[in-house]
């Protein structure tokens, strides 16, 4: 399974009046996962409705490489969905579900079995437990595991993932990631995933394309995003860091832009030697994170975040005066 | 609130309740009454029950109510079902305002509508008439039963059509099993609404023509006309209807539970 | 928003839709027309009419039957529903849930005939004590299920809180239950009003000539007098105030008492 490239050009959609999307432009590259990161309400999923062919843009082309498949409805896209809710038919087995769509292509029975029985091995389910059972009698992650069987049974060009991990809880959710990440690496299919989570998308992607009202923010792999965001929101929706202006972190030039610290580049007592900058403060709030305890330090009027270390027998308290300090290297002044 | 308030309340609603169930107990007792008023107990009998045997008029009035409430359940199904899955437009706004003031409105301000246009437009009166008065009000009532079912189906048709399925698989495999629930309370209910409809039928059946309530009701005015209407030949064949009110009821929760634990999980 | 099915689907509605329009709100806007007309062309003739002298006195014995049903059914099915709601436990809830809900599959005609012969041993006869107790009877159910429903949605709890703070049972019926529970009450009284307003059933078995409701007196205008004009003008005078009750509710309650009316 190689999986197509997905290129998206200048779309625009409306709904009712209101613009949902507009003028997006995206490309997810052939055997990666793309993320669509963005908070609710951005376009995300309708993004992916256009991608899928559930919905048609006013203005624009969707291209699998290179073809042009805009007009083409999503019964012949020849692409698999994972939904937010699953949306597993709930009157039909594990094994019914998945060899729906083979069974679409009327496929002959002998290729429907091979198939759905390799599909559910892939996704770690025992077909001899698991083919007969009711869908409604799995656990979540159960179902989710279904879900992706049934989408990848059919060998899809493009793989779309719809926030399929917003219902689960947390340690849930974190052993599916990594077998979603894992499973896609083995799979080699194109790979669009939508969240509003920034640890799904930094776990996940190869591709990270931030969104906001309707439009792309910015693109490039999570690291290029993580380490130069374009704007103050991307600095905070995709990590977290402190912003103030340049001038507090001491950087010349440009005093009153924008700029950015994350917070694992400050610095709790440091030593002067390894540091740019030392400033006086005071603790407002110490959290306590496990492994880490996150600080909130008053200096000079700016609420720094920070986070100390647990051990070394101290224990951060509020009003306690404490020095932080950074570099001027990690400060990165933002854009416009 | 007290738990002696708790107490009192207790008391008063199961007594409110028994007092609700005597008259039907007490019916049906005095349906095996040897007399004919439900006074004084003369003695065990079933000769009401072997009359109804011998009551060509109940089985006329049986044949049109039957009749009617099945045409008149199969019509309202097949008319509301494709007007319930209309997804969310301008027109399916109109259609589900329209199916409102049939459910809120009192029926008989309906049934004498009818009745005057049905005159002037020169329809003779009978068991078509009385078809139309009956599912033009079933038709609302298995509208906005469906409708909200409507909602939740569409996902899943969604979803087979991103596997590469075609409208007719879609159709036949996910919309009607998945709607069938609905299909089924929709139709019992525009049943049963019919099969007891009393108002409606009374103004649009013209003379001569009778269903089960309009023969009880026709009776029940008029005792001592003949054996058949006596107090207690009534009380039988209303207990017995009754009886199969109540016997429906119990088959319809009983098969909800059965299905619903089939096919959607423990409900 | 499905692509390309929309003109299929909308045009197998359309029967729906029609058949509506041609049996049940042609008919409404023919009796709308009927009633304005008079011996002499259009005019208002008959609603003057049904506001004066006899027809007034008539009117209002139906609404003094209506308001005495519902006062009594409310009375009778308010602590039942708030004892079954807030204070038993989920068995008997159940057990009085079903028990209201049966009569209430029960046809109705057959309930008023049962009722007939408990009168009947009692001695009353038919007459306004024997409707009013016979409209009672058979709309306490649809009384009882709404409230039930609105007293079922206050929390537990918050008695348990009210009494925490040292409420007294009286504040805690006024200030809590009461306040919660009137989208039901809305609803019942809408309810049972309407129907006792309307109905023809159960005045007609166990009323005398001097039992009057919109129902009856419907009844006789259209199907033993020739008071067409005047039975469509009160046609349409019931229908305005059903139309302004059910707007009042909604309005007032929102979209969640619409609903418990339609369960």
């Amino acid at each position: 399974m190689k999986g197509a490239a997905v290129k998206l050009v200048d779309i625009w959609k409306s709904f009712r009046g209101t613009p949902a999307l507009r003028g997006v432009n995206l490309e997810a590259r052939q055997g990666e996962i793309t993320t669509i990161l963005g908070p609710s309400g951005c376009g995300k999923t309708t993004t992916l409705k256009v991608i899928a062919g559930l919905e048609s843009p006013d203005r624009g082309k969707v291209l699998f490489d290179d073809e042009d498949v805009t007009g083409i409805p999503v019964e012949n896209r020849d692409i698999g969905m994972v939904f937010q809710d699953l949306a597993l038919f709930p009157h039909m087995t594990v094994w019914s579900n998945i060899a729906f769509g083979l069974e679409a292509r009327r496929l002959p029975a002998e290729e429907v079995r091979r198939r759905v029985k390799w599909a559910l091995e892939l996704v770690n389910l025992d077909p001899q437990v698991y083919a007969n059972r009711r869908v409604t009698e799995l656990s979540g992650g159960q179902q989710q595991r279904v879900a992706l069987a049934r989408a990848l049974v059919l060998e899809p060009r493009v793989l779309l993932l719809d926030e399929p991990l917003s219902h689960m809880d947390y340690l849930l959710r974190r052993s599916l990631l990594r077998e979603l990440k894992k499973l896609q690496r083995r799979v080699g299919v194109t790979t669009i995933y939508v969240t509003h989570d920034q640890t799904e998308a930094m776990i996940l992607s190869d591709w990270l394309v931030v969104m906001r009202n309707g439009a792309v923010v910015q693109s490039g792999t999570p690291m290029e995003v993580y380490e130069n965001p374009r704007d103050s929101f991307v600095a905070t929706f995709f990590g977290d860091g402190n912003l103030a202006d340049a001038g507090f972190f001491g950087v010349d030039g440009a005093a009153s832009s924008k700029a950015l610290l994350r917070l694992e580049d400050v610095e709790v007592n440091p030593d002067p030697r390894r540091v740019d900058v030392v400033r006086e403060g005071r603790i407002v709030e110490a959290f306590f994170q496990g492994p880490l305890t996150r600080l909130e330090i008053d200096v000079d009027g700016v609420i720094l975040a920070a986070y100390a270390r647990a051990g070394n027998g101290w224990r951060p308290r509020s009003g306690e005066r404490v020095r932080v300090g950074w570099r001027l290297s990690d400060v990165r002044v933002l854009p416009g | 609130m007290g738990v002696l308030a708790g107490r009192w309340l207790r008391l008063y609603t199961y007594t409110v309740l028994l007092l609700l169930y005597i008259p039907i107990l007490v019916m049906f007792l005095y349906s095996f009454d040897k007399s004919f008023y439900a006074s004084t107990w003369e003695g065990f009998t079933t000769r009401w029950y072997r009359l109804m045997l011998r009551d060509t008029r109940l089985y006329a009035a049986m044949a049109n109510s039957i009749t009617v409430a099945l045409a008149s359940a199969v019509v309202s199904v097949l008319l509301a079902l494709p007007a319930s899955r209309l997804g969310r437009s301008r027109v399916k706004r109109v259609i589900e305002a329209s199916a409102i003031p049939p459910v809120v409105m009192p029926d008989i301000a309906e049934a004498v509508s009818l009745l005057l246009l049905l005159i002037a437009l020169g329809f003779t009166f009978g068991w078509t008439t009385v078809f139309i008065g009956h599912t033009a009000f079933n038709i609302a009532y298995a509208y906005l039963t469906l409708s909200p079912m409507s909602g939740d189906v569409r996902r899943y048709e969604e979803a087979a059509r991103s596997l590469g399925a075609g409208r007719a698989r879609i159709i036949a495999r996910i919309t009607i099993p998945l709607l069938m629930p609905g299909i089924v309370a929709a139709f019992m209910l525009a049943f049963i609404m019919s099969f007891t409809d009393f108002v409606k039928t009374l103004f649009t059946k013209g003379p001569g023509f009778e269903t089960i309530p309009i023969l009880i009701w026709n009776r029940a005015r008029r005792p001592g006309l003949s054996e058949f209407s006596s107090q207690n030949a009534l009380n039988a064949v209303a207990s017995s209807m009754v009886a199969v009110t109540l016997l429906t009821v119990l088959l319809y929760t009983m098969l909800r539970r059965y299905r619903s634990r089939r096919n959607l999980g423990t409900g | 928003m499905t692509v390309g099915r929309g003109k299929w689907i909308i045009a197998s509605a359309a029967p729906f839709l029609v058949f509506l329009v041609v049996f049940f709100y042609a008919p409404f806007a023919y009796v709308v027309v009927y009633s304005f007309k008079t011996g002499s062309g259009a005019g208002l003739s008959n609603y003057i009419a049904l506001l004066h002298g006899t027809y007034l006195r008539v009117l209002a014995a139906s609404l003094k039957l209506a308001l005495s049903t519902t006062l009594i059914t409310l009375l009778l099915a308010y602590p039942a529903a708030v004892y079954a709601g807030l204070m038993a436990g989920v068995r008997e809830r159940y057990i009085v849930l079903v028990g209201f809900m049966i009569p209430f599959w029960i046809d109705f005609l057959l309930r008023a005939i049962a009722l007939k012969n408990i009168l009947y041993i009692l001695g009353v006869r038919p007459g306004f004590t024997a409707t009013l107790m016979g409209m009672v009877y058979d709309y306490l159910p649809y009384m009882f299920l709404p409230i039930y429903a609105s007293v079922s949605n206050v929390p537990r709890n918050a008695v348990d809180a009210a009494r925490s703070l040292g409420a007294s049972a009286g504040r805690i019926f006024k200030s809590i239950i009461l306040p919660l529970t009137m989208p039901g009450i809305a609803v019942g009284i809408m309810l049972v009003g309407l129907m006792s307003l309307s109905d023809y059933v159960i005045p007609s078995l166990l009323g005398n000539v001097d039992t009057y409701t919109f129902g009856t007196i419907l009844y006789y205008m259209f199907l033993e007098s020739d008071q067409w004009g005047l039975g469509s003008a009160l046609t349409v005078l019931l229908v305005a105030s059903t139309m302004a009750a059910g707007y009042y509710t909604v309005k007032k309650l929102g979209k969640e008492a619409l609903e418990g009316w339609e369960s």
